[in-house]
């Protein structure tokens, strides 16, 4: 059981947002959907939850073409930046629909987590503060249990506490009755712990589908003072450096050497590093 | 499931709304009625104006209806776009929810039946099956033109908008040219037919066969385009 | 999304546009003639209007030519209904000695006769139902009395025999519901000068422009005066010293009393 995406292109004009994309999500799985603004996430996403029409392709959530299918339909929910809940409706009406529309959901746990985030449920949803419309549509995401919960920027507009908790009750969730996230974002650094795969896009196209220890285990970083850096990374397959001050930083995509690391420290690349680093070397 | 719900969804707004509306009419009729008790004369001319008053809430129903089509597209399709529901299912449940117009003719009828009772009114056409059958049909045409106008705005490029709507002004100047030149009509007239067409069930006076069918026309010819354009559709920013 | 999503929408979009065009083609013509020439009859109603409004009769031919296609393509209660609105001879139009087509006094008498045969049939009356209110002794005849409606409908049929020039057979008619309004109970009955009002109205008229004898029609009125002076206690002070109820006017004293009360 899982979604397949099966060569899915999207044109919007002239511009090709996604270029024959093609992706395995399984179920029960945290993914993280990694890309520069622009890349094509969003896209994905949508076209997944049966916002918009893949130009080329198809999309078959557990063997079901997810194209206008309800029944498709209701295994996926996508959390992101639009704005498709009524001003007028109350938070607590809110989950109560997302109970009706979403055979698992559970509106009790959504007014647990209200609870935890000090949401009032009788507010109107037009009235809340951008952070707080964040949180409510995380909740509906949370107690809509679908199967294949897609978050598009879940920390968007959220101060410190609010996006720790928002990442503690994504791992409560997927510990207590496991399911499949996938979560977009820009703050790979924090919501990087969470995931167990990365899915990197760029420029439409997918540019890694990993887990995070495989994608992690293919480099590393030495840092050191500038010439015995240099000296070690003559034969390597270097990302890129860094200098800062007296110190050079070196990013080195192969495997580690034992032996020749004296004088330098080494230590893991980072997800965010490593993000960056490839999809500035492809952009170029 | 979905199809159920979404359908659910779209009756809890509509019928709170058409309760707020006959709140208003039954306390209008209610002061009307107090009113005529309190300065009641020998003609009872009081209580025949109240009688003939009370078909005219038929229009405003008529109305009602209008808004309920253009109030029912933009945000249905967006929170049921997020929940889900796939277009097919959401323009179905719009059609289902025609059926509100059945429900508030009804109510109207009620309504009217009671002030046409204690008027003691012998007009009584507006009470007849194929007076208000009528009027339910046409509410359903408006609440269908209603909706095709909200979807035409919401999902149409604003430059096509403005084609589309200059070729029908340029259609209507036409008609009106050819109206008047070649069948020497007034605009009255037009006005006049166009009217009776609609209401004259109100008056007794209907060609439910012509009107009928040319309802039927607009209905399905507006939901069809209607459908299109939701299928069509996205969340707009 | 899949193109054969758009083929049922786009199908009913054809057959809607189809069955439009052919009701456009085959039923507005008759709504516009319909209002149209009440419009244009209406408005040139002035006491210094010619009578002979050629345009009107030009359009009351076509109206009457479409409403005769409609009725024999679809003869029910509705269409019967429209037509005993067309061919009426106790319309404005014959009141005001309008030019009224070929065949038009012929087929007033036809369409009331089925009007009669239908209300006999069915057992419902075929135009506004009542009962109403008596608003206006001198108004529009409206009772909430059975049976008022039989009394009207044979004096329309008996108006449109004499307007067809059928003299004898609309005198026989008349005298039968004069006869059977006078079986009925004249207290529970709305007074009868009101029902008799048009027929007698438009009849001397009629005999007048035609230079007919009206000698039948002034011996019914003062029957009609008679009997209710005998018999019915609810006539007002106004009426009780008249020998006669009825104004016997011509055409042209019918339309200055139009013009001066505003009538319509």
């Amino acid at each position: 059981m899982s979604i397949e995406i099966k060569r899915v292109s999207k044109s919007f004009g002239k511009t090709k947002a996604l270029n024959d994309v093609l992706l395995e999500i399984k179920e029960n799985k945290i993914y993280g959907l990694l890309g520069r603004n622009g890349a094509g996430k969003s896209t994905l996403l949508k076209i997944i939850n049966n916002r918009i029409y893949a130009t080329d392709g198809y999309v078959y959530i557990d063997g079901l073409d997810s194209v206008e299918n309800d029944k498709a339909q209701k295994d996926v929910f996508l959390m992101n930046d639009e704005n498709t809940y009524p001003s007028n409706m109350t938070v607590s009406e809110m989950l109560k629909w997302t109970e009706s529309f979403y055979p698992d959901a559970d509106a009790d746990k959504g007014l647990k987590l209200a609870e935890k985030f000090s949401l009032d449920t009788k507010k109107r949803f037009g009235s809340l503060s951008t952070g707080y419309r964040s949180i409510a549509k995380f909740i509906a995401a949370i107690a809509s249990n679908a199967k294949y919960t897609f978050l598009d920027e879940p920390v968007l507009g959220l101060d410190a506490g609010h996006r720790e908790l928002v990442y503690k009750i994504i791992l409560e969730e997927y510990s207590d009755a496991p399911r499949t996230f996938v979560i977009a974002t820009h703050i790979i650094e924090e919501v990087s712990a969470l995931l167990e795969n990365v899915i990197i896009v760029e420029k439409g196209k997918i540019l890694e589908n990993d887990s995070v220890d495989n994608l992690l285990s293919k480099g590393y970083c030495v840092s050191g003072d500038e010439y015995t850096v240099n000296e070690f990374i003559k034969d390597k397959n270097v990302i890129s450096t860094e200098k800062v001050g007296s110190v050079k930083v070196a990013y080195i995509l192969e495997n580690k050497v034992t032996g020749s690391m004296q004088n330098l420290d080494v230590s893991a690349l980072s997800l965010q590093k490593l993000f960056v680093k490839l999809t500035e070397e492809r952009g170029e | 499931m979905k199809l159920t719900n979404a359908i659910k969804f779209r009756y809890q707004k509509l019928l709170k709304a058409s309760g707020v509306y006959f709140a208003l009419v039954f306390t209008i009729f209610l002061v009307g009625i107090i009113a005529s008790f309190v300065y009641k004369k020998e003609t009872v001319s009081n209580f025949n104006y109240l009688s003939d008053f009370s078909d005219y809430t038929f229009y405003t129903t008529a109305i009602l209806a209008f808004f309920f089509g253009i109030c029912s597209y933009k945000t249905e399709l967006k929170y049921f776009l997020q929940n889900g529901v796939s277009r097919r299912s959401i323009h179905l449940s719009f059609i289902a929810s025609l059926f509100v117009n059945v429900i508030t003719v009804l109510v109207n009828v009620a309504l009217v039946a009671i002030v046409k009772a204690i008027a003691k009114a012998s007009d009584k056409t507006s009470l007849k099956p194929s007076s208000f059958l009528t009027i339910m049909l046409v509410c359903c045409t408006f609440m269908c033109i209603g909706y095709f106008v909200s979807a035409f705005m919401y999902s149409v490029k604003p430059l096509n908008q403005i084609i589309t709507v200059g070729v029908i002004i340029l259609l209507f100047m036409l008609f009106v040219l050819i109206w008047h030149v070649k069948l020497q009509g007034s605009l009255i007239v037009l006005l006049l037919a166009l009217y009776s067409f609609l209401f004259g069930s109100l008056t007794g006076f209907i060609y439910l066969g012509h009107l009928a069918a040319a309802l039927t026309c607009i209905i399905v010819l507006t939901l069809s385009l209607s459908h299109i354009i939701t299928l069509k559709a996205a969340v707009k920013k | 999304m899949k193109k054969r999503a758009l083929i049922v929408p786009a199908a009913f979009i054809i057959l809607s546009l189809l069955c439009s065009v052919f009701l456009v083609g085959w039923a507005s013509p008759f709504y516009y003639y319909m209002r149209s020439y009440s419009f244009e009859a209406y408005s040139s109603l002035e006491y210094e209007a010619p009578e002979n409004n050629s345009e009107f009769t030009e359009k009351m031919q076509k109206l009457c030519n479409y409403a005769d296609r409609l009725y024999s393509i679809t003869p029910n209660e509705s269409t019967l209904e429209l037509m005993t609105e067309i061919y009426n001879s106790e319309s404005y139009y014959v009141m005001y000695n309008y030019k009224m087509p070929e065949g038009y006094f012929e087929k007033c008498v036809k369409y009331t006769k089925l009007d009669m045969e239908m209300t006999e049939q069915t057992g419902n009356l075929n135009w506004q139902e009542g009962p109403y209110d008596i608003n206006n002794i001198c108004g529009v005849a409206k009772a909430e009395f059975p049976g008022t409606n039989e009394i009207i409908m044979p004096l329309k049929y008996s108006l449109a025999l004499y307007m067809n020039g059928q003299t004898e057979e609309a005198i026989k008619e008349l005298d039968k519901c004069i006869a059977d309004f006078k079986k009925r109970d004249i207290e529970n009955t709305p007074v009868s000068h009101a029902f008799y009002r048009y027929f007698f109205e438009i009849a001397y008229a009629t005999a007048v422009e035609r230079g007919e004898n009206t000698d039948w029609i002034i011996e019914r009125e003062l029957e009609i005066t008679q009997f209710e002076k005998a018999n019915n206690s609810r006539l007002t002070d106004e009426y009780k010293p008249l020998e006669n109820f009825f104004l016997n006017r011509s055409f042209e004293e019918l339309k200055a009393d139009s013009y001066e009360y505003n009538l319509w």
